[in-house]
């Protein structure tokens, strides 16, 4: 029950500020603007449909991308908003369990997240219905492509990227420290995805291991691929994909296990032998 | 239920020793913890409020052992901090729901009447729509004041609540918990000597992470009659007096220095005697006078 509550204030609380809107906003037209300047052209000069699941995939991983390094404040606050308002002994000395405040605050961070991540399938859809675009490059409507480009490559996505940005803030004590997750999760990816798939010659392995997926579509789907392939195959039921949603959706629990193990509802931060000597010696000790 | 606080120390990363083998028995009703600022309040009130660990020691309240069972001791808990915040984006109505249903107010039109009532009692009914980033200082207070009462805590732990009130808001709070000193274990820390003499029918002193004294204020002030002296003296001359006696304070009075001294006779036959009140204990006990320390003193010699 208390986490249930914990989920509904702090879903409520994300859902009522502007920034969340905002990050959707930008995905929206993002989504849209993909779509409308590159799909649509591509569509119209060869024989690649402008909705087929391939356009779906990548204008999902642009969004997902991007919202990595803009969104990360959503589980960071979510993590350490107590904190930062310092607002933590009132909700610290009541009855809630770890798994309670952790579990509720995460979750909701997570659902807030899935939410402002729906813009990518629906500026996908405004793009080619508003205004609407010649019949001749739309192949059959693909509900499925949606779906699973959503729920296996978004989805997860979020859960892991979530879930690293939500620990890194909890354990430190600051929502900035997520956007440090986002900007080391951004480097080690474009730089370990794209160095073993393309350096190394390992595609497999560096899709498997690439959490955001852009690596995966933008950089080698998108030249692999025939355009029958990118017209037809849903790319989150791609081996490769599922295998990595499975990896990374594992390492996102491990991540939340692993905070969940070391939080304390403490006034003080936990104490480390390095900053226990990186304390002044003249500071004051609270009185 | 009583407040079994057996040799508790702590000693912060810094090196000060917040804490130094404190040992208390506070039963129900309301307890006051004087001392100045930096005494080691805030840090006994937050490990009684298990938000801190202290190096050596004990605390039980009841049965329950407060270091090991924090689960247990935040069910019954109440505790309103020296510094605190709160959410600026939400109204005061809706937090405290939110920490209604934390508390464990599950039904809805209980929780109602509860939010309702304790909004009335801490004066903010009028004001429950607004967002509390737009609060002032005693408003805020107010609001924490409602939180720690939710769930009619049976250990309600106060930290220096009365600091940023102005005197109607103090007297408002002060009847709010004496009104739970009726059942519960109050702890009220403060520097204000008044906030004790008021409510407090037990009291310890606290200094430097010492407890000099313990025992009950009226009590205590009786026990200092015949042992108060006043003089007032040109204010350049008080080195000279307390050279020559037991000066536990001064005060300016009318550009002229007057200085309470603590003599167990007639210090002589320029001083007065004066009745005693808590802050003469007060200072008795700061100054070693009276108290656990006087005690020790008398022990070595004898």
């Amino acid at each position: 029950m208390r986490l249930r509550e914990i989920f509904r204030f702090e879903f409520l609380y994300q859902a009522r500020r502007v920034r969340t809107w905002l990050y959707f906003a930008v995905l929206l037209v993002v989504a849209y603007m993909t779509v409308k300047n590159n799909s649509i052209d591509e569509a119209r000069n060869n024989l690649q449909l402008a909705n087929s699941p391939y356009v779906i995939a990548a204008a999902t991983v642009i969004c997902n991308m991007l919202w990595v390094l803009m969104a990360s404040a959503v589980a960071g606050s979510a993590a350490a908003r107590d904190l930062q308002t310092r607002m933590h002994p009132l909700i610290y000395t009541a009855p809630v369990t770890k798994t309670d405040y952790l579990g509720g605050r995460f979750l909701a961070a997570f659902a807030i997240n899935a939410m402002i991540l729906l813009a990518a399938p629906i500026g996908v859809v405004l793009a080619l219905t508003v205004p609407p675009v010649e019949a001749q490059i739309l192949g059959p409507s693909r509900p499925d492509a949606y779906l699973t480009t959503y729920i296996l490559m978004a989805l997860p996505t979020a859960f892991a990227v979530g879930a690293l940005q939500f620990s890194l803030a909890t354990l430190m004590r600051r929502s900035v420290a997520s956007y440090l997750a986002s900007v080391l999760l951004f480097v080690a990816v474009s730089i370990g995805a794209g160095a073993i798939a393309n350096l190394w010659q390992m595609p497999s392995l560096g899709k498997v291991l690439d959490p955001i997926g852009f690596i995966t579509v933008i950089g080698l789907i998108s030249k692999s691929w025939t355009p029958l392939e990118k017209n037809t195959l849903l790319i989150g039921l791609q081996p490769e994909m599922l295998m990595k949603a499975v990896l990374w959706i594992a390492i996102g629990f491990v991540l939340l296990a692993l905070t969940h193990r070391v939080f304390r509802f403490g006034d003080v931060a936990v104490k480390t032998r390095r900053s226990r000597r990186a304390a002044p010696r003249d500071a004051q000790a609270p009185a | 239920m009583e407040l079994n606080i057996r040799g508790v120390s702590k000693t912060y990363s810094n090196g000060v020793q917040a804490l130094k083998d404190v040992t208390l028995t506070i039963p129900a009703g309301m307890y006051g913890l004087l001392g100045p600022n930096g005494a080691g309040k805030s840090t006994l009130m937050r490990i009684l409020a298990t938000l801190q660990e202290p190096d050596r020691g004990s605390v039980r309240l009841g049965d329950v052992d407060v270091l090991n069972q924090k689960d247990e001791v935040r069910k019954t808990l109440g505790y309103l901090p020296q510094e605190f915040g709160v959410y600026p984006k939400v109204t005061a109505e809706d937090l405290l729901d939110h920490f209604a249903v934390l508390e464990g107010i599950a039904e809805r039109a209980a929780r109602r009447e509860v939010v309702e009532a304790l909004l009335k009692r801490t004066n903010l009914w009028d004001v429950r729509k607004q967002k509390l980033g737009g609060y002032s200082g005693g408003m805020r207070q107010r609001f924490g004041v409602a939180v720690a009462l939710l769930g009619n805590p049976r250990l309600m732990i106060v930290d220096e609540p009365t600091a940023g009130l102005d005197p109607a808001e103090r007297v408002r709070f002060l009847n709010l918990l004496s009104e739970l000193g009726e059942s519960s274990v109050v702890l009220l820390s403060t520097h204000i000597v008044e906030d004790v003499s008021e409510l407090c029918t037990r009291m310890a002193i606290i200094n430097a992470g010492e407890i000099l004294f313990e025992g009950e204020p009226l009590r205590a002030v009786e026990d200092l009659r015949g042992r108060i002296w006043r003089r007032t003296i040109p204010t350049d001359t008080l080195p000279e007096l307390e050279r020559q006696h037991a000066v536990i304070s001064t005060k300016l009075y009318a550009g002229k220095t007057v200085a309470h001294v603590y003599s167990e006779s007639s210090p002589g036959p320029d001083f007065e005697e004066v009745k005693p009140d808590l802050e003469d204990v007060y200072f008795s006990a700061m100054a070693g006078r009276i108290g656990r320390r006087h005690e020790q003193k008398v022990e070595v010699h004898a």
